[in-house]
């Protein structure tokens, strides 16, 4: 059943990120829904579950961009894989975590993504801006990661698959 | 040591996955990612479908008291537009009959197929939209896309239902043009977007010696055979000398309101003209027009 849902809920975040109009945001950016449910499946579930979630998430975000297909699964692998070995460090159900966690994981995934992609070839005016994409990266990260784990923790709730008592709704 | 704890085998497993994933065939990955557009492309129309609903439901809650007045306007608009048709009517019918005195053979057999945007770049780091048909309608590679207020820039892939377009405000996407009030030619690239949020592209390489002022209509050149020539692009906002001084470079805004596109058609020429374009580079890199 959890894999079925974060099938689900991934499929979601892509469409919703997909359609967002652009024009609500600033430097083109959609908000990262997708992200956001890498960092919550990572602080909430084992780490395989974490990095097949991360695994999906990016091969269906390269697909519906022109991103070469494996780069952003990479970047989201080391996110989980990273969120997963802190998560006994932090407290994982504090709104703080998610803002800060979202911030940190937004804004690194911009810049990583920038590299890889300028490596390739396949983009050359990244730097122009490049700190205040960065740093709008690290907003919409820590607004939407925060939104997004919300919502994905009340559907796992409702779905009987992590204890209600958790979850503030 | 981490390696020799339990989280080894699903990293190693998710490791050899991702390793395979970047070092796909090129033909294989578009055909992975063909597939996940295709799967996707449905929940996507739907939730455009809801949003678009949405949408017009409040608009139609707000404009109640202005609907008499708009209807007014609409009404005025008619009766324009069928005057300027009646009088396009007339001069269609004399140019066939210049064109068969002078025994000219029409070559434009190109088509447009209506299609509707179904979503936008889920990166961020293109300017791209979706569109809902694809290789089933005879939408391919490298066709152009248009409203009918002017050029929204190049299909870039075609799945069987879907196709991605890089729109002309993409600084990936070059296209050959000219300034038809000074026959100004030169290339333009798009921008992003100003400090006012307006989308720009700037047309490079115009000669000093074909002055380009504000106001200016710059159009498509139909040079590189991507896109047809006379295709509206935009309007010159600002004139400048570019970096190394021998050039002029003119910031355009673009006709067509990027930033809301909700229906555009794609412009798909005969077999000539895609045998044509059968060089024409891949992937967002491939610039656009050939010159």
């Amino acid at each position: 059943m959890n894999w079925v849902v974060m099938g689900f809920l991934l499929l979601t975040a892509a469409a919703l990120q997909a359609v967002v109009p652009a024009r609500f945001f600033p430097l083109g950016q959609p908000p990262p829904f997708m992200l956001g449910l890498v960092i919550y499946y990572s602080l909430t579930r084992p780490v395989r579950f974490a990095l097949v979630t991360a695994l999906v998430a990016g091969l269906i975000r390269d697909s519906l961009s022109l991103v070469p297909l494996g780069y952003s699964s990479f970047c989201f692998c080391v996110t989980a894989w990273f969120v997963n070995r802190v998560r006994g460090d932090v407290f994982t159900h504090q709104p703080i975590t998610w803002v800060l966690t979202g911030a940190v994981s937004g804004a690194g995934m911009f810049l990583v993504m920038a590299m890889l992609l300028v490596h390739a070839g396949l983009i050359a005016d990244v730097w122009q801006r490049l700190i205040g994409r960065t740093v709008w990266a690290a907003v919409l990260g820590a607004v939407t990661v925060p939104l997004v784990s919300r919502a994905a923790e009340a559907i796992d709730a409702r779905l009987g698959l992590i204890a209600m008592r958790n979850v503030r709704l | 040591m981490y390696l020799r704890q339990r989280h080894f085998v699903p990293l190693l497993i998710v490791g050899g996955l991702l390793a395979i994933a970047l070092n796909l065939p090129g033909g294989i990955a578009e055909a992975v990612k063909s597939v996940v557009r295709e799967s996707a492309a449905p929940l996507q129309e739907l939730i455009r479908m809801v949003s678009v609903r949405l949408r017009e439901g409040i608009s139609v809650v707000r404009g109640i008291g202005g609907l008499a007045a708009e209807n007014r306007e609409m009404a005025r608009e008619l009766v324009r537009l069928r005057v300027r048709e009646r009088r396009l009517e007339a001069l269609e019918r004399e140019n066939l009959e210049l064109r068969a005195l002078l025994k000219f053979e029409s070559k434009d057999s190109r088509k447009l197929i209506p299609c509707e945007v179904i979503a936008r770049d889920a990166s961020g780091w293109w300017q791209t939209i979706r569109l809902n048909k694809g290789t089933a309608a005879g939408v391919e590679k490298d066709c152009a896309v248009i409203t009918p207020d002017g050029l929204v820039g190049r299909t870039v892939a075609a799945s069987r239902n879907t196709a991605e377009v890089l729109l002309i405000s993409d600084s990936a996407c070059r296209v050959s043009a000219r300034i038809p009030r000074s026959d100004a030619a030169g290339i333009t690239v798009g921008a992003g977007v100003s400090e006012r949020g307006q989308v720009l592209c700037l047309m490079k390489f115009i000669t000093k010696e074909k002055p380009a002022f504000p106001g200016d209509e710059v159009v498509t050149s139909g040079l590189g055979g991507v896109f047809p020539a006379g295709l509206l692009i935009g309007y010159v906002e600002r004139v400048h000398l570019g970096r190394n001084g021998l050039y002029q470079e003119a910031e355009i805004v673009p006709r067509a309101d990027l930033a809301a596109l909700r229906y555009v058609f794609v412009v798909v020429g005969d077999n000539a003209d895609a045998e044509r374009r059968g060089g024409a580079a891949t992937g967002p890199q491939g610039g656009g027009d050939r010159r």
